[in-house]
């Protein structure tokens, strides 16, 4: 399903137009972006949690060139799914 | 900060910023998710503009075997949720650490030690930081990365005084205060230094650019004529040495220009016995004849046609050379001070380097022999290694500050990793019990005791103990059985009891 397919679906359950299904559908983004931004975590009942984590920085090695790299920290976005939505996913 | 943000948050902000219904801005951030919940089972991908990807991931089925039981475990298929977030979304919440990038580590950086030196002692580091202020100003100036090597050359010699002992230090240290009382004997440190040093072209041609920086010559040609200078002023050195050692260094400019062409072969002999060069080089930075050295670079640097001499072990004294360059120069405000600065450089070397010897050589004692020499290299190792790790440190909080301000937990973080990561590479025996190398357990005592009887495989017992035959590395390891295929019939083997590591 890509996003043309979602929005579609979208505006047919809550009854807007896709044009404004679309627009909503940005703010919302921009609200969640930026709560992970500030590092909060978004839990969505009987989903999943999205939550911002910390990746150490470290050290990798090519292993053809034997080049050692350090890779820097990193903020990345990971999301948790709940048991339940888990199970409904097998 | 930390918050935990629901649903009903995620509507709200459509109600203020678009003036919605309550009502209806529930609705419809319930049905975004629902929609993503339910269609998820049936395409296995859902992409959300702005958002990511949702996808569904199937998990092969695969055997395993139980650690704590040893039996033969199947893990059924199972399909997981994958979420890759939008690139937009994910440099947003990036944004803190976009500016670090990947960047490639040289030759000797140690980076197992890199910040385990930011604990013990503070001040410690700050000392060091000055020491290695210098050189570390000029190649910054030069924005280059591998001057860590160099800042490393320049530790390690430095650590290398402190393990002659505090007798010889304090030589060490009277050598600096008193330049013009050097006798020959005290030089034997030096001569370690040079042997130590790893030769290592690169970290070379930086020391050559720092000291012409120094100078401020820039001239790009200067470098190779700053080498086959100092080669010179050695080898002048070395013919007279014994009768010459104050005021040498104004005649060996003089006469450096004059033979360049012998110098080059006096440079080869002294690569041999070399050492007490550095010594009178040395001698030539006290601050009487430092003048006359300048002087000397002067008209070194004018002869162009002067040969490359490429001897190493002539490059190695240069090294040897730039340490106590930079320590004297920075040395010459007052006598008390310097006094004061060695004083309490001293105390800290040795008060690092007995808690150093304390925590790896004490422990050690109640192992087995082979732990006891493991440790006893250790401990030899350590305090190089340590300090070598120390400009790697403040090399690493350097390029945080001024690519901008990260956050300083992120620094004490990494150095928990390292540390972490410590043993496993080095395989050091921090406690007193063998450890098998990169292994998943941790062996933290003695289970119980088995008198082996004949017939009896260690594979047998390591099957019957652990529920797998390849645990019988940790029965060898912790026997310190030589040969595991002849063991002795009525030993009495010790099971050891083995623990998960965490990693």
């Amino acid at each position: 399903m890509n996003n043309k397919e979602f929005i579609a679906e979208l505006s047919r359950r809550t009854g807007y137009t896709a044009k404004e299904t679309s627009s909503l559908m940005t703010v919302l983004v921009a609200e969640i972006t930026e709560q992970l931004e500030d590092e909060n975590a978004i839990t969505i009942q009987n989903m999943g949690t999205f939550e911002v984590k910390k990746k150490q920085e470290r050290v990798v090695v090519n292993p053809a060139t034997q080049q050692r790299m350090l890779v820097p920290p990193k903020l990345i976005i990971n999301f948790r799914p709940t048991a339940s939505f888990k199970e409904k996913m097998q | 900060m930390n918050k935990k943000v629901l649903l009903q948050d995620l509507s709200e902000s459509l109600v203020r910023r678009r003036g919605m219904d309550k009502e209806d801005a529930n609705v419809f951030v319930r049905s975004v998710f629902d929609i993503i919940a339910e269609y998820l089972q049936a395409d296995k991908i859902i992409k959300v503009k702005g958002l990511g990807t949702f996808k569904l991931v199937t998990v092969d089925s695969r055997e395993s075997v139980d650690v704590n039981t040893g039996e033969r475990i199947v893990i059924k298929e199972y399909t997981k949720v994958n979420f890759t977030p939008d690139p937009v979304l994910r440099d947003a919440v990036n944004k803190p650490f976009a500016q670090f990038e990947t960047v490639v580590l040289y030759e000797g950086t140690d980076v197992a030690e890199m910040e385990r030196m930011d604990f013990p002692d503070e001040s410690e580091l700050l000392e060091e930081d000055e020491e290695v202020g210098e050189t570390e100003s000029t190649a910054i100036a030069n924005e280059r990365l591998p001057q860590e090597n160099v800042l490393a050359e320049t530790e390690e010699t430095a650590t290398d005084e402190a393990k002659v002992g505090a007798a010889q230090v304090e030589t060490e240290v009277a050598e600096e205060v008193v330049v013009n009382e050097q006798t020959t004997d005290s030089m034997s440190e030096p001569t370690e230094e040079a042997d130590d040093i790893p030769v290592l072209g690169n970290p070379m041609d930086r020391m050559e650019e720092a000291e012409m920086d120094v100078q401020e010559q820039n001239n790009g040609k200067t470098e190779e004529e700053l080498r086959s200078k100092e080669v010179q002023e050695q080898s002048q050195v070395e013919p007279e040495k014994q009768e010459q050692k104050m005021d040498s260094s104004a005649r060996d400019s003089e006469s450096a220009g004059e033979k360049p062409e012998k110098a080059k072969e006096e440079g080869k002999v002294q690569g041999q016995d070399g050492m007490p060069l550095s010594s009178e080089k040395k001698t030539d930075d006290s601050p009487e004849t430092k003048q006359a050295r300048s002087t000397a670079m002067h008209v070194a640097t004018q002869q162009i046609e002067v040969q490359k001499v490429e001897h190493q072990n002539v490059e190695h004294q240069h090294i040897v050379q730039m340490v106590p360059d930079s320590g004297t120069r920075r040395i010459y405000l007052t006598p008390w001070m310097i006094f004061f600065v060695s004083l309490v450089v001293l105390v800290l070397m040795s008060f690092s380097y007995y808690l150093g010897y304390n925590r790896f050589f004490m422990e050690a004692d109640n192992g087995d022999a082979k732990a006891v020499s493991a440790v006893r290299q250790n401990v030899k190792q350590q305090p190089v290694a340590a300090k070598t790790a120390v400009p790697d440190t403040v090399q690493v909080k350097r390029d945080t500050l001024q690519a901008s301000s990260a956050p300083e937990a992120g620094l004490s973080k990494e150095s928990e990793k390292a540390e972490q990561k410590q043993p496993v590479e080095k395989n050091t025996p921090q406690t007193q019990l063998p450890q098998v190398k990169g292994g998943a357990y941790e062996i933290i005592g003695t289970r119980e005791e088995h008198r082996l009887k004949r017939g009896e495989t260690l594979r047998e017992i390591a099957l019957r103990y652990y529920g797998s035959k390849n645990f019988t590395v940790y029965l060898v390891t912790y026997n310190n059985i030589v040969n595991p295929d002849l063991v002795p019939e009525g030993m009495l083997l010790k099971i050891p009891e083995l623990k998960l590591k965490h990693r």
